[in-house]
């Protein structure tokens, strides 16, 4: 048997060979990564869709060579820790309930039974200060660079609102444990949205009344409670992440399509 | 800078015409190529101008998050996320407090009511940022490097903002003890400092609208007397979008201190329809 192969593979490289086999068919099969056939609509779809959102490898200009002391790779590293953040929320979503009388005790779970739960636990929120850090310090980069200009204004704008979705992200986690240090912190937050001109409650020239204004909307009732609990978990767990991980694929579909990261070649 | 395939001279080598500036530049980044001092300027083939985006870029972006997961190990294993007692609603805490990238908003609540504190103040902040791209006249200037002489008035006032943000973050992080009172870094903030209500006082509203009419016409007069091709350059309706945009980022500092020397409550002080409104 082995000798056969031996024979069969005789004058061709290891890939050669790999290609030939069932595994490699099976997975790279000729959808996608198959011979060029130019009347094939399906191959020709697939390098439509590939060639739009520049799926295909490229060549950056030569300034990516000091990428480090140019882009500090701060973005990077914002997407990096979005990703931690995801596998680590993962993990904890397992154990948490959104509900008051369990959250706290699920939360010190995580220290006393949960196997590894407080290590996990310790990196989701410092991950999560780091991140709004790293994307506030990413603005700041692009801005001295003058990454913001034509044609990459509209990528600055889908910057600016994926920081704002990163602090929302973060501060709609930072109820969940409901200790003292959560509730508080999140009742001043969310006194601002009564305080809002015309549509808070308390603010000038209010229109709509108390439990009924643009702050109940978040909090989901006068003070925050169960309800509050409930809807930050779905925003933290569901809602901000999908909408900062599309967002996110809009932002770099841009920056290929603007010719890479700025610079001056 | 323009590239064109010379024919006299060897195959795979392009002339690039760049200005000597272009040139002080590349001649920096681009040590490891092969390039020839002098205006027309000898550079290898095309291909050798590009790096591979997976391997070059990339590649380093995921080392650095390998080196930040070691870093964000090491610091989950020695040092404890908070978790405080169990919320009571009602029980307030004598310090509480927002998380810290909200931290300057809170600090700002001292000096402003909470509307303007809370949802006025960093709506402007962030209808600031959407329109900065379009209210920038230099299109192409300092596009790729770090340049401060190029676009003095862009980065200063862009960096004095961020500056305010992240000071106001510090203060309100690590200066404020209970009940959001100045406690220096070598005071106990167990203790609750007592501090008496200072006398404060209201401009009168004569003196608040002089005031306001004032330091707006100020604002708009004044750069254009400095910086005189600022107005040309930006014409009109970005000028008074920027000068606005920049005269109430500076209210937010001449507030501090009209609090802290002179215990100004409110500059103005409205009464409309039975609603309050203090700036």
């Amino acid at each position: 048997m082995e000798e056969k192969k031996k024979k069969d593979g005789e004058g061709k490289n290891i890939k050669e060979l790999a290609k030939g086999t069932q595994v490699w068919k099976a997975i790279f099969g000729d959808l996608l990564f198959g011979e060029f056939k130019p009347f094939s609509p399906i191959n020709s779809l697939m390098r439509g869709i590939a060639k739009i959102m520049q799926l295909h490898p490229y060549n950056m200009s030569v300034g990516g060579k000091r990428i480090i002391m140019y882009t500090f790779c701060l973005g990077g590293l914002s997407v990096f820790f979005f990703a931690l953040l995801s596998c680590t929320g993962a993990f904890l979503m397992i154990y948490y309930n959104p509900d008051v009388n369990k959250a706290y005790a699920n939360v010190e779970d995580f220290r006393y039974i949960v196997p590894f739960g407080i290590l996990i636990r310790n990196m989701h929120r410092w991950t999560a200060h780091l991140m709004v850090m790293f994307v506030s310090l990413h603005m700041l980069r692009v801005f001295l660079t003058g990454a913001y200009k034509p044609p990459r204004e509209l990528n600055w704008i889908v910057g600016v609102i994926l920081l704002v979705l990163t602090m929302l992200s973060s501060f709609t986690g930072y109820l969940l444990p409901w200790d003292q240090l959560a509730y508080w912190g999140v009742t001043i937050g969310c006194s601002m949205g009564e305080n809002a001109p015309l549509l808070g409650a308390k603010g000038p020239f209010a229109l709509l009344e108390s439990g009924k204004d643009v702050n109940s909307i978040l909090v989901g009732g006068a003070a925050v409670g169960q309800p509050t609990l409930l809807r930050f978990y779905l925003l933290h767990a569901i809602a901000l992440p999908l909408g900062i991980t599309g967002l996110m694929g809009f932002h770099f579909w841009r920056i290929r399509r603007a010719g890479g990261v700025s610079g001056p070649l | 800078m323009v590239e064109e395939q010379d024919e006299s001279k060897e195959k795979d080598e392009v002339i690039v015409r760049m200005s000597r500036r272009e040139w002080e530049y590349v001649k920096d980044v681009h040590i490891t190529s092969n390039y020839k001092e002098g205006f027309e300027t000898l550079t290898p083939k095309e291909q050798d101008y590009t790096v591979k985006h997976l391997r070059d870029s990339v590649g380093i972006e995921f080392i650095a998050g390998l080196l930040f997961t070691f870093i964000i190990m090491v610091w989950s294993l020695y040092m404890d996320a908070p978790l405080k007692e169990l919320a009571n609603p009602s029980d307030t805490p004598l310090d509480e407090r927002a998380p810290w990238y909200f931290i300057g908003l809170q600090e700002l609540l001292i000096y402003f009511d909470p509307w303007l504190a809370g949802v006025v103040i960093p709506s402007i902040l962030l209808v600031g940022l959407i329109v900065l791209p379009f209210i920038d006249p230099n299109k192409e200037s300092g596009v790729g490097r770090y340049s401060f002489r190029v676009r003095p008035i862009a980065v200063s006032a862009f960096c004095f903002g961020y500056a305010m943000w992240y000071i106001l973050i510090v203060i309100g992080q690590f200066f404020r003890g209970p009940g959001r009172v100045f406690y220096w870094p070598w005071e106990d903030k167990t203790v609750v400092k007592v501090v008496p209500p200072a006398e404060m006082v209201n401009f009168h509203i004569a003196g608040g609208f002089a005031f306001f009419i004032l330091f707006f016409g100020a604002c708009v007069v004044v750069p254009k007397l400095i910086f005189k091709n600022l107005y040309k350059s930006l014409g009109t309706v970005r000028y008074y979008i920027f000068v606005c945009l920049m005269a109430i980022m500076l209210l937010i500092p001449i507030k501090i201190f009209l609090r802290y020397v002179f215990d100004v409550k409110y500059i103005l002080s409205l009464q409309i329809f039975n609603t309050a409104l203090n700036f």
